[in-house]
């Protein structure tokens, strides 16, 4: 029984921060292309 | 609060301060909207620069931090504290790639200045930046208005555990409703309300003073941002002298008058109560305030013949004071005139009246209305005390969002926090003194930094020390966040040296 809950609450917790930690990568790489992209138009 | 490692602390801080930052670099894309649509290509390119640099360190930061954990109480304080500073930083990059600026921490004052709504700028050339440039000047002081963490909470709040961290963290501890989310959203929602009312308003009095209909519309958006959020600034040099506009003067009065009062003040007339607005203690307080100051200014004035009639005298000594009361800004004379023209009298009053300043929870600054009546109902009971006997309990009510009665302990928070907005008032005088300006000068633009007002008596300008930019900086952040997040950082500093978690 003891084990049935623990896996109920962990499972949850840590695909919420596999889920946070790739929106956040996510976000940085589109980040990175549009600052190098402008980095580029500014050299044009 | 249960005991973790240091590390811990730091990663669930840089968590939240990355999700904040990532809301700054939200921000970018409407002023790049702008900069696309007014054909000002190489301005867009800046804050898609900008953007893109916002967006990796606050997804950076976020990714660094991410946990288990849920923030507590401290941790939302701390978060304020930093993440004003990590915005400030980030949000200065659009202001130094334009080249109007001399150095970065020129830019990162004005940012300072924009988000604190004071309103100082060290801008050089601002009659001629790009309108993207403008737009971007006053986001940053609507927004910073309302709270950065507000809008983040708004944006990115899903039930935020510590989330009343978070808020008091920036200066606001009035809760429209039980929850910290929907009072985020509630304190938007007022404030769009007024945007739409306040731009039309404006928009129309710019074009019957002459502006075409494009301009008067960006003038009177830029302009109502400036006076919902006492921000002060104004996309021209002259402030709101450069529209010579009763018009425009009694319109701005109208909504930064309006935007110093308490949320929850908006929030319960809205609702239908009417009768707080006449009730509460803060707007008794500002009455009284504004009233007793009106008269000083007015002598002070007078004995000096500043002005030839008594039309003139109130338009520009009334309106100087209301900005000043309600910690705007917006000026209708030159900075120079109250230094050579105003005299000691009048001058005296402004500073008082930047210090003492708005409502709490309000886009407004200084130690607030809510304090100086609190403890005028402190006196009040003290007198009556001493009158009685000993053994006599005297009660003092007062009226704030019902009937309250006076404890000790809001007296004390009230001291303190009075208390600490003199000792930094009194430090920025001191360098503003040690850098080589009068007395009654440097008293006058510490007040106005520290109360985030934004009048100046022409200290403020790109060629003084960086020392004291820097005094001005801390007073303008200090003074926005109440102090409890800077203490509360500097606990956490504390803490890290001598190895306790928080």
């Amino acid at each position: 029984m003891s084990q049935f809950s623990t896996r109920v609450r962990t499972v949850p917790i840590i695909s919420g921060i596999v889920a946070e930690l790739v929106f956040a990568f996510a976000l940085g790489l589109v980040g990175c292309l549009i600052s190098v992209a402008a980095v580029l138009f500014m050299g044009i | 609060m249960r005991t973790s490692s240091k590390w811990e602390d730091i990663r669930l801080i840089l968590h939240y301060t990355g999700k904040i930052i990532i809301g700054v670099a939200a921000l970018d894309l409407i002023p790049l909207a702008t900069a696309l649509a007014s054909g000002e290509y190489a301005s867009a390119v800046d804050f898609l620069l900008s953007f893109g640099a916002a967006l990796t360190l606050g997804a950076g930061l976020s990714a660094f931090g991410v946990t288990t954990r849920r923030p507590g109480w401290m941790h939302g304080m701390v978060t304020a504290g930093v993440s004003w500073l990590v915005a400030m930083v980030v949000a200065a990059l659009p202001y130094w790639l334009s080249g109007h600026y001399r150095g970065y921490l020129d830019c990162m004052f004005d940012v300072m200045s924009g988000l604190t709504t004071t309103g100082i700028v060290l801008i050089q050339d601002l009659d001629h930046i790009s309108d993207s440039l403008n737009m971007w000047r006053h986001l940053l002081t609507f927004v910073g208005g309302q709270g950065i963490i507000v809008f983040a909470l708004a944006l990115f709040a899903d039930g935020t555990g510590g989330g009343y961290g978070f808020y008091v963290g920036e200066g606001k501890d009035e809760r429209l409703f039980p929850s910290v989310l929907h009072t985020a959203k509630a304190i938007w929602r007022i404030s769009i309300l007024y945007l739409v009312i306040g731009t039309a308003a404006l928009w129309i009095a710019g074009m019957v003073i002459g502006l075409s209909p494009a301009r008067a519309f960006l003038h009177g958006l830029w302009i109502y941002m400036a006076a919902w959020s006492t921000g002060g600034f104004a996309p021209m040099s002259q402030n709101i002298l450069y529209y010579h506009s009763d018009l425009f003067e009694v319109i701005t009065f109208l909504f930064f008058t309006v935007g110093s009062f308490n949320f929850a003040l908006h929030s319960a007339v809205l609702r239908g109560d009417r009768k707080e607005l006449v009730r509460n203690i803060e707007t008794l307080s500002f009455g009284t305030t504004l009233s007793l100051l009106t008269f000083v200014v007015c002598a002070g004035l007078i004995k000096l013949h500043v002005y030839p009639d008594i039309v003139a005298l109130v338009r520009k000594g009334f309106y100087q004071l209301a900005s000043a009361h309600t910690t705007t800004g917006f000026m209708t004379v030159y900075p120079r005139q109250f230094a050579t023209e105003w005299g000691d009298v009048a001058v005296f009053a402004l500073i008082v009246a930047m210090l003492i300043g708005g409502s709490a929870c309000s886009t407004a600054g200084g130690f607030k209305g809510l304090r100086i009546g609190i403890l005028f109902k402190a006196i009040v009971q003290e007198t009556r005390q001493m009158l009685r006997p000993n053994s006599a309990v005297v009660v003092q009510k007062f009226r704030y969002h019902g009937t309250k009665i006076l404890s000790a302990q809001q007296v004390r928070s009230a001291a303190l926090i009075v208390l600490m907005y003199v000792v930094i008032f009194a430090i920025a005088t001191l360098a503003g003194c040690l850098a080589g300006y009068p007395l009654l000068d440097s008293a006058f633009e510490s007040a106005s930094v520290t109360g985030n007002v934004g009048l100046s008596i022409g200290i403020s300008n790109t060629a003084m020390p960086a020392g004291l930019k820097i005094v001005y900086i801390f007073n303008m952040w200090a003074g926005r966040l109440e102090f409890m997040a800077i203490l509360a950082s500097l606990g956490f500093v504390s803490a890290i040296f001598k190895k306790r978690s928080i």
